[in-house]
């Protein structure tokens, strides 16, 4: 591989050569003028003689040459197999052996891990070598599928590869590299932690060949599970790592998610372990699903705390007789202060004590309560609370009924001056016992016991017994609460357990027990799983791989693994937590110190290589694509769709001009509108040439003198109309000279137009071409297109009893500056418009044979000429006018031969 | 004349057979007789429907003849009506129609064409072949030669109606893409004025 500082790298490096040839691409592609375009064309002939004056355009453009050479460059990198940011890590030969630590430690830079495996099953697919995959946390049947194979075939497995929640053992991997025999090439993603057998397998990968250890400089900083403390839990963290101070916060998190709490747990410098004891109010506690290290995502760094961290009350009855000033002599002080270290504590009259609805009511006295108060106690207890009684000398002459066993009357004494027996020592926990797996300090004894007179059930009942098989603590389950009774007494005169550290152990083994009564504690039957971790932290639902837990089961009955993973098991309701913090101990946080002689060292901090080929190639078709475009362009195959583009631009435009008119200010439509509806106006549409413009203006002013000396109309001056923007509906008639240069309407002015028409309004459209001759003179054909999107209803030349021939005068022909042209009304007008006809089409020249002077005289000659051919032309005028204004209303005089027919009759 | 610049228009040849076929069906309306001058004789058709059925027979064969008809010697008062792009030289027609135009024959001469032949539309290097067995050109720059094209079509179609209205003929534009109906009332009108005069 060609390599470039590092950057790029080449695989094929020898087609790079090829580049060479690119200047001879360059003087071929100059040699070559794109094909031309071929067209019919019949008007050839006018074409001859202008061709002299054709630019040259042969040569291909110099910008299209430099795109080719540019494809083609780039197809050449491609094929040289680019690799960007390439590592080479991989020297010999045969297949590699890639060991990954994806235990619970891997989870914190596992992104890192997932990079350089991807990198290194890129480098191997490149070079063609077998890849074996070990990870050093799998479930137990994963084993079954590892062996060697091309490294494509390890891609999908790697990338689903997740860390575990649980410790590494490499001890599997040892066994699955038995069969190995060299050569082969050793990568190790490890997590930096020690366990049993780690040097056994390096030095079985060194026999193999080179071995390269990629190591994350993460300090796994793990939680350790949380003591009840006194209003909160006391929080132990513990780290890999000790050198310098640290400080770590720990989030308190609900189940649903909520961070309830935080709290910042400083390490000193060179200590491994931080404790902090964290005060939280006793509710707030009760809701604490997990507690987890801020930015740890791993395994290790999540506790889940189940219904055993939930802050119990404890209750102490206290009698009066309590010897003021020597706390030591207090029968309750031991109580106390055993207690006040483990939950929140009360102590006071019975029936106060027991309305605060204590976790664990502690008595030390026999109980004769009211029977008011008796039903009370009944009703704590079937809420499942614990009743605590210690033994006292009047307890056993006169029982009570709140006791689990009966007692005899008399209690004994041992080791006293005058008694033969040495003091009793403590007996193993029964494996039933709540107080199970407790070590048993050799400095308790007892001296004095009340006994308990022996039953067939006792057994069951005996949480604690002395050595002789005297009960010590028995406990009965009564209403769902329990009744517990230690047979001594809570001071130092009959035993020294409250003196010693098991007292409190069992203490808080009974506050575990009380209140919530977790059923996991004492039930036989195994725990399912519920939820678990995974190697990042998050809860789950569990695989088919876990397996329920073994009733009342321990860190060493079931260490955390494929098949225990941490998590909740047990019953929904009160599921029980299983961590793997207790399986993290000082070794298991050992970091490795050492590898053999010989082995390389390397950081996981790298970058993704990337293959880049690919990528070029894909450039190379875009670039092609547009070469493609760019030839047809020239070639000029996008004519039509240029020009339709153009006229979008041109749509756009107009509707801009709309838009900004529409916000001018309001008074200049009001006085027009004012100005046009205080008497009748006529109209016309300036065209935007000025002599024609004039011309309108002077023909309608004198047509509108016409009118006011010879008819009642009495016409204001004429107005001129932008037929874009003025309001059309106030004229009753608007006259539209055609001329050739007047611009498309827009879409707004052809609807508006179109409204005109439909709601009763004229428009007497002049092509003034009659002089041109011929069929559809120029004008003719600008008013077609001009008109193009306007509804125009069907046409036909004016029939003979057309109203317009008789509405005012009677009239043959329409003559106007020149006669004889055709004129146009509509075929059906509607009746909505009283039968007017909205479209009037002619090509006379009104405006020009009406136009006259201040005195009256004529501005333009008519043709052929005559004072007939104008006065005929003022009376199609009257006629016009008389016509928008008065509709059908001389139609009717098609019946006014009938009538006098009749009349005369 | 058989062309057409879009796939949605007729050719130029379709159109001038409806305007043929249109203007025949209404001169026959109206009593006249019709006749079709051809490339080698005049055909005489007569009046009436049958007149029309026979023009169908006869029109195809003579239709797709390149060049302009015979300067056959028409009968006094005829009135010819002529369907043409005018791509013939222009000298050619001037000798044609003075040929034709003895006296007392009016006629009309309308130019059917295509909108793509009015102005010059292509683009880019153009390779422009005729339909009647013209040489090739090869246009560089297509787009350049647009306003000369423009200036020349003008010409070309001032000189022809100079021609016409040197004997008096009408000389009228017809776009495949306009509709025929104006075109049609328009000749049927102005026919109609000519024959007035020679009947009156």
């Amino acid at each position: 591989m060609l390599s470039l500082a590092g950057i790029l790298g080449f695989s094929q490096p020898w087609v790079l050569v090829a580049l060479v040839a690119l200047p001879g691409l360059w003087w071929l592609l100059r040699l070559l003028p794109p094909p031309p375009q071929r067209a019919r064309f019949p008007a050839i002939a006018l074409l001859e003689g202008l061709l002299e004056r054709a630019e040259s355009a042969a040569r291909m453009p110099w910008w299209l040459l430099a795109l080719r050479m540019l494809i083609a460059a780039l197809v050449i990198l491609a094929l040289s197999d680019p690799v960007l940011a390439p590592q080479q890590r991989l020297r010999g030969k045969g297949p590699v052996v890639i060991v990954v630590d994806n235990g619970w430690a891997a989870g914190q830079d596992w992104q890192k891990r997932q990079t350089v495996l991807a990198n290194i099953l890129d480098e191997a697919q490149r070079s063609d070598r077998g890849i074996l995959v070990l990870p050093t946390a799998m479930a137990a049947t994963a084993a079954d599928g590892i062996s060697i194979k091309p490294a494509s075939d390890w891609r999908a497995v790697a990338g689903a590869m997740r860390p575990h929640p649980w410790l590494t053992d490499r001890k599997t991997p040892l066994h699955l590299l038995a069969n190995l025999s060299g050569p082969a090439e050793s990568i190790w993603l490890t997590d930096g932690l020690e366990t049993a057998g780690r040097m056994e397998l390096a030095e079985r990968l060194q026999r193999l060949g080179q071995l390269v250890v990629y190591t994350g400089q993460s300090d796994p900083m793990v939680l350790q599970e949380p003591l009840p403390a006194n209003q909160g839990l006391r929080i132990t963290a513990a780290r890999a790592i000790a050198t310098q101070p640290q400080t770590v916060e720990v989030l308190a998190t609900a189940a649903d998610g909520r961070t309830l709490a935080s709290m910042s747990l400083p390490f000193a410098a060179g200590e491994k372990r931080a404790e902090a004891s964290w005060q939280l109010p006793t509710g707030m506690v009760n809701q604490v699903q997990r507690l987890q290290l801020a930015g740890a995502n791993h395994a290790g760094g999540t506790v889940l705390l189940d219904s055993r961290w939930a802050q119990r009350t404890v209750g102490l009855v206290s009698t009066g007789n309590a010897r003021a000033g020597h706390p030591l002599l207090d029968p309750a002080h031991y109580i106390r202060s055993a207690f006040s270290g483990l939950a929140a504590f009360s102590e006071g009259e019975f029936e106060t004590v027991l309305a605060a609805n204590p976790s664990i009511l502690v008595l030390r006295e026999r109980l004769e309560p009211a029977p008011a108060l008796a039903a009370k106690l009944d009703a704590w207890l079937a809420s499942g609370g614990m009743l605590l009684r210690f033994a006292s000398a009047g307890l056993s002459e006169r029982p009570d009924t709140w006791l689990p066993v009966a007692l005899r009357p008399l209690s004994r004494s041992l080791g006293g001056t005058l008694s033969w027996d040495a003091p009793q020592k403590m007996a193993a926990f029964p494996d039933t016992s709540p107080f199970a797996g407790l070590a048993i300090p050799a400095d308790v004894t007892v001296k004095r016991q009340i006994l308990a007179e022996p039953e067939p059930g006792l057994r069951d009942k005996t949480w604690a017994s002395l050595a002789d098989g005297t009960p010590l603590v028995t406990a009965q389950q009564r209403n769902g609460g329990w009744i517990v009774l230690v047979h001594v007494s809570p001071d130092t005169d009959w035993s020294t357990l409250p003196l010693s550290g098991l007292f409190l152990e069992m203490l808080g083994r009974l506050i575990w027990l009380s209140q919530g009564s977790p059923d996991f504690l004492i039930a036989d039957q195994p725990l399912p799983p519920q939820r678990v971790l995974d190697g990042f932290g998050n809860l789950q639902d569990p695989t088919p791989d876990v397996r329920p837990l073994p009733a009342r089961p321990t860190p060493a009955l079931a260490p955390p693994s494929a098949v225990h993973p941490p998590g909740y098991y047990g019953n929904k309701q009160a599921p029980m937590a299983w961590n793997l913090a207790p399986a993290l101990t000082e070794t298991a946080l050992a970091p490795i110190s050492d590898w053999p002689g010989g082995v390389a060292v390397r950081s996981l901090d790298e970058r993704r290589s990337q293959d880049l080929g690919a990528w070029l190639l894909l450039a190379a078709l875009v670039l092609l694509l547009t070469d493609t475009v760019l030839s047809l362009w020239l070639r000029g195959h996008f004519r039509r769709s240029s020009t339709r583009a153009a006229s979008f631009g041109i749509a756009a435009m107009m509707l801009a001009t709309a838009a900004t008119q529409a916000v001018k200010p309001a008074n200049a439509s009001d006085d027009l509108a004012l100005k046009a509806t205080m008497e009748t106006h006529l109209a016309y549409v300036v065209t935007g040439d000025a002599g024609v413009d004039r011309t309108s203006a002077a023909g309608l002013n004198g047509l509108g003198k016409v009118l006011t000396a010879r008819t009642t109309i009495e016409p204001g001056p004429a107005i001129p109309i932008d037929i874009e923007s003025t309001e059309l509906a106030f004229f009753p008639l608007i006259y539209w000279p055609i001329v050739p240069g007047q611009p498309d309407l827009s879409a707004s002015a052809k609807e508006r137009v179109s409204s005109f028409l439909e709601h009763g309004g004229t428009i007497l459209f002049d092509t003034r071409d009659q002089d041109a001759g011929g069929v559809g003179g120029p004008g003719g054909a600008r008013l077609r297109s001009l008109l193009a999107g306007v509804r125009i209803p069907p046409l036909q030349p004016i029939p003979g009893d057309h109203v317009l021939t008789r509405s005012f005068y009677l009239l043959r022909d329409f003559p106007g500056r020149w006669s004889g042209g055709p004129l146009w009304v509509e075929t059906d007008a509607a009746d909505s418009r009283d039968d007017v006809s909205g479209v009037i089409i002619g090509r006379n020249d009104w405006a020009a044979a009406w136009a006259m002077d201040a005195d009256w005289r004529p501005l333009f000659p008519v043709y052929p000429g005559g004072q007939r051919q104008r006065e005929f032309a003022y009376r199609f005028g009257v006629n016009l006018a008389m016509y928008v204004l008065t509709g059908n209303y001389k139609s009717d005089q098609v019946h006014v031969p009938d009538i006098l027919k009749r009349l005369g009759q | 004349m058989q062309f057409s610049g879009a796939r949605s228009r007729q050719t130029k040849l379709d159109r001038a057979s409806v305007l043929l076929f249109a203007m025949a069906s209404l001169l026959l309306r109206s009593g006249e007789r019709v006749g079709l001058l051809c490339a080698d004789r005049t055909r005489m058709i007569g009046s009436g429907q049958l007149a029309l059925d026979r023009l169908c027979e006869m029109l195809p064969e003579q239709l797709g003849a390149a060049g302009l008809p015979i300067a056959a010697e028409l009968p006094r008062h005829a009135t010819v009506l002529a369907f043409s792009d005018t791509w013939t030289p222009l000298d050619a027609w001037d000798r044609r129609l003075t040929q034709l135009a003895w006296p007392g024959v009016r006629g009309h001469v309308v130019q059917v064409i295509d909108p793509v032949e009015a102005r010059l539309t292509m683009r880019g290097r153009v390779r422009v072949e005729g339909l009647e067995g013209e040489a090739p050109v090869l246009l560089r720059r297509a787009e350049s030669l647009a306003d000369a094209y423009s200036t020349r079509f003008a010409q070309h179609n001032d000189r022809m109606s100079a021609i016409c209205r040197r004997l008096g003929w009408g000389f009228n534009r017809h776009l495949t893409d306009h509709p025929p109906l104006p075109l049609l009332l328009g000749l049927h009108e102005a026919i109609s004025v000519d024959r007035r005069s020679v009947h009156a």
